[in-house]
């Protein structure tokens, strides 16, 4: 074991299956030489040279459709889209190439590539590199969507992103890449389509992913100085969704909260929402409580950056609220 | 197809059963004709079969709960099958069975129940001998049924197969009423409301000709309290085409108490509003109809009136029981939506309703007051650590008055009301009773009989009757009856209650005749073998609880007999005689009588003449 960052972890991850297996490469707006504004990608260049790590045109529309291109003619691209923003500029590719080629030509021609982005607030960046859109992806058919929130995760589920034969869009957080984890020396694979519960508890089940997780377990902390025993349920990825585990832990504690950063409206805590009162309803003993972002542009400024984001205080708040008896409303 | 099994309609004025026991469980496989649930009506309780044969696919109802006829209450088909929504609304053959089209009724093959004696109006099928589908020669028994004096086994009129019997047992019907049909194994089976009454039995008419009436649409009075009669429409809540869901509040109803929300008991479209606001109606009588958009809904119904628990779940329990079970242990009052429904999770729901707790009285502790998991844990919980003091909860049950016991006590009330009853008391002095006793009988061994001093007793009456003939006599309303007979009624513990068996003609018996007689009908009495001529007759009656060592005690006059006598146990007492104490054999004897027809001193010579027979058993011989 060593601990190590959550952009280690990433650069790792590649750094493996580039050795393991030839195919792979990496490409997008300055991974090269600096190793990526995250630097996800460091070091990759000095081992595995320029035409397997390659700098992009500030074009995403290219590096999508390059990358879709290549996966379609037998490589495996790992594409690094650099702000989830800017997805906008190739959507048509995500939304009608990447995600439809295997389904248009009946499995002939699958396109196995992973197109790493990042996305979240937390540096003042703005409205415009601060967002969380991981609802544009899991909404499309095709496309499997991971969003890992620890080093540990990050490195086995990119691994297995990377072996998959189907395109996967892999959301990493800008507030997450300095965060340090424990990661084994050995190889290890995380299957996509299984959560991980982040701590175990009895009272409410607390569903998240990404960096909301962290701010999932310091709220559980002070609710178990209030007696309430939170569990913390990670997603890890959205689609597949591991509805097992959910079922598994609502069973258990009859309370929700769905807690991320993304806009509460049509955010994906709402079909997680959805499903559990369809199937499991008759196990809920509260109300499906989320505690996500305000349906508002991300603001600038530091304050309001914060205050418009889920906080441990609103969760904890929810939390004793359904657990506890509160009002809705104050 | 799945098949719906409905609240069967198991009388002509059954509105509503309760499913108090599932015989079965989801999943579970039934046959046709198998037993699925036991319910209960306002009369009895009935194990009731299912209609088809399958999977249990679905129970719609929980134990407990009181339903309109007709309500689908489970679904019965194959398994994996698409499971119907019930609607209520639909047409319910179950409800509707009795009232089949109406073919030309004839009265070969229809058994009716019969008048079994002069004051007979009606009577109990206590056991149908024949299910349907059988066959029966004419003569043989049909039915067991009940009178207010026995019970008899009735022979079937006709030869043929059962093809329809119209009352469950443990029914009391007029006398009149149709109760089988008998017929060819095509015959239509004639509907029970288009037969005339075989006898002009008025009850046996009215119900003949009461409409079919389709109660699951309707919307009733609900009864709110044990003692709550009839209701206010206070306030509708729901205009008429208005749609209204299960449960949710239809109507403010105004007892003498209190103001209540009451639900619906349907889901549809108010089709009718039978009451303005401000009008008084009587519980179980319909205020609104409910149905599909579209439905005619009837005229005011005209429906019995009679206080029935209502069909519709006010908004505080309807039944009382219930209240006073939860209001013991909780005390609380349950946060409601503004329609009324109670606040509860479904997590909460699930468990009360797998627990049996009734939500209504528990105080929700979850969000917005709602009522979660742990509210009904901790009230489970309370329940059963509670020091039992704690959790005996008075309860009050309801036996319905059946059979002889509803027959009794009839005839005591009407015999305290319509009498003016007082009594005499005397020791009599049994020394010689019993030496003269063991005589008797030393000489009737031989002949296998045993004389009872309770046979001496009748005797000693019977002779002490004809001397004193006003002590004999019936009171009626043309005056009084004397009776040149004496007829002695003994008043027997039966299996079924009390019974009176009547030996006739005391007074013309010899001692071995009389003994002879009496035992033969007591033990017609113990067996339960009464014929209503064995009870009939009676001009005086002898009541013994001395086998019980009770010493003294008043009885209630027989009606119409002027006297009844109270005999008390023989025990050895210390007596005063010439001066001397000395232990004597003493008895007590209690006459009962109807001071209309005798006065103080004549019922006084009576008892007297009885004293004298019995200390002095010689002179019965002369």
């Amino acid at each position: 074991m060593s601990t190590i960052m959550y952009r280690e972890a990433i650069a790792a991850a590649l750094a493996e299956e580039m050795r393991r297996d030839e195919k792979v490469f990496v490409m997008g707006e300055d991974v090269a030489i600096t190793g990526g504004v995250f630097k996800a990608t460091k070091g990759l260049l000095a081992e595995f040279g320029p035409q397997r790590v390659r700098n992009t045109p500030l074009s995403e529309c290219a590096i999508a459709g390059v990358a879709t291109g290549a996966a379609m003619c037998g490589a495996r691209p790992v594409a690094e889209i650099m702000h989830v923003d800017f997805i906008g500029c190739c959507f048509d590719i995500v939304l009608n190439q990447m995600s439809k080629m295997c389904y248009k030509t009946n499995g002939q021609v699958t396109v196995p590539m992973v197109l790493r982005t990042q996305g979240g607030r937390g540096r003042s960046n703005g409205c415009t590199q601060s967002q969380s859109l991981e609802s544009l992806f899991t909404h499309i058919p095709g496309l499997k969507v991971v969003m890992p929130s620890t080093p540990y995760d990050a490195k086995g589920l990119l691994k297995t992103a990377i072996r998959d034969n189907n395109p996967v869009i892999f959301i990493e957080h800008k507030g997450l890449y300095q965060t340090k984890g424990e990661v084994p020396e050995e190889e290890y694979l995380i299957p996509l389509g299984k959560a991980d519960v982040k701590r175990q508890g009895k009272d409410v089940t607390i569903i998240s992913y990404s960096k909301s997780v962290l701010m999932a377990l310091d709220a559980a902390k002070e609710l178990e100085a209030k007696g309430i025993d939170a569990e913390v349920l990670d997603l890890r990825s959205l689609v597949p969704l591991d509805f097992e585990a959910i079922t598994e832990s609502v069973r258990k504690t009859g309370r929700v909260i769905i807690t991320h950063e993304a806009c509460e409206r049509t955010g994906f805590g709402a079909e997680v929402a959805a499903q559990i009162a369809d199937r499991l309803f008759d196990e809920l003993d509260a109300p499906i409580l989320r505690v996500c972002g305000a349906n508002i542009p991300v603001p600038n400024a530091t304050l309001p950056e914060v205050e418009s984001a889920p906080t441990v205080e609103r969760l904890v708040n929810a939390a004793v609220c359904i657990c506890q008896g509160g009002k809705r409303n104050g | 197809m799945a098949e719906l099994f409905r609240m069967p309609k198991l009388g002509m004025d059954m509105e509503e059963g309760i499913v108090v026991r599932w015989l079965k469980a989801e999943g579970d496989t039934v046959d046709k004709g198998e037993a699925l649930a036991e319910i209960e009506t306002d009369k009895s309780s009935v194990e009731v079969e299912s209609p088809a044969s399958g999977t249990v696919l679905k129970l719609y109802c929980g134990e407990d709960e009181a339903l309109p006829c007709g309500t689908p209450i489970a679904c019965i088909g194959a398994p994996g099958e698409a499971i119907p929504e019930p609607t209520a609304t639909e047409a319910a053959p179950a409800a509707t069975s009795v009232a089949a089209p109406a073919v030309a009724a004839t009265t070969d093959g229809i058994f009716y129940m019969p008048k079994l004696g002069m004051d007979m109006e009606e009577g109990i099928i206590t056991r149908w001998l024949k299910t349907e589908g059988d066959t029966v020669t004419k003569g043989e028994a049909l039915a067991e049924i009940e009178t207010d004096k026995s019970s008899v086994e009735v022979e079937s009129p006709a030869t043929g197969i059962v093809r329809k019997l119209y009352y469950a047992e443990e029914e009391a019907l007029p006398c009149g009423t149709p109760i089988a049909f008998i017929g060819g194994a095509n015959d239509p089976i004639p509907d029970p409301a288009s037969l005339t009454a075989a006898t002009a039995a008025p009850a046996a008419q009215e119900a003949a000709t009461a409409p079919a009436v389709d109660t699951s649409i309707f919307f009733c009075m609900p009864k709110l309290g044990m003692d709550m009669e009839e209701g206010i429409v206070a306030t509708w809540l729901k205009a008429e085409g208005d749609t209204v869901e299960k449960g949710e509040a239809l109507a403010e109803i105004e007892t003498d108490k209190s103001v209540v929300t009451a639900e619906s008991n349907l889901s549809g479209v108010v089709l009718k509003i039978y009451y303005l606001e401000g009008e008084a109606v009587p519980c179980g009588e319909p205020i609104a109809a409910i149905g599909p958009a579209g439905t005619v809904a009837p005229e005011k119904p005209v429906m019995a009136a009679q206080p029935t628990e209502a069909p519709a779940t006010p908004a505080a329990p309807a039944a009382p029981v219930q209240v006073a079970r939860t209001e013991a242990k909780t005390g609380g009052v349950a946060a409601r939506t503004p329609g009324g429904r109670i606040k509860a999770s479904p997590r909460a729901r699930r468990l009360a309703a797998e627990k049996g707790v009734e939500l209504s009285n528990l105080q929700g502790t979850g969000m917005d007051d709602r009522i979660i998991e742990q509210d009904v844990l901790t009230y489970l919980e309370t329940a059963a650590n509670a020091p039992a003091a704690a959790v005996r909860v008075p309860e009050e049950t309801i036996v319905p008055l059946t059979g002889v016991r509803k027959v009794t006590a009839r005839r005591m009330r009407q015999s305290l009301q319509n009498a003016a009853q007082t009594n005499h008391r005397v020791d009599v002095d049994v020394t010689n009773l019993m030496a003269f006793r063991k005589q008797v009988n030393a000489r009737l061994e031989k002949d296998g009989i045993k004389v009872s001093i309770v046979d001496i007793l009748a005797m000693s009456c019977a002779k002490a009757l004809m001397e004193n003939p006003m002590a004999n006599a019936y009171l009626m309303d043309d005056g009084l009856h004397m009776h040149n007979y004496a007829n002695i009624g003994i008043a027997c513990d039966t299996p079924k209650g009390l019974m009176v068996p009547v030996i006739k003609d005391v007074d013309i018996l010899s001692l071995p005749q009389l003994s002879k007689a009496s035992k033969a009908i007591i033990n017609k009495a113990r067996n339960g073998e009464l014929k209503p001529d064995d009870m009939s007759g009676g001009t005086f009656t002898i009541s013994n609880l001395g086998m019980y060592e009770i010493d003294s005690f008043t009885a209630v006059l027989n009606p119409p007999e002027t006297c009844i006598l109270a005999v008390g146990r023989i025990a050895d007492r210390v007596v005063a005689e010439n001066g001397q104490m000395v232990i004597r054999p003493m008895m007590n004897l209690c006459l009962t009588y109807d001071h209309q027809v005798l006065d103080g001193a004549p019922a006084a010579q009576f008892l007297q003449t009885i004293k004298h027979y019995i200390e002095n058993p010689v002179w019965l011989m002369l």
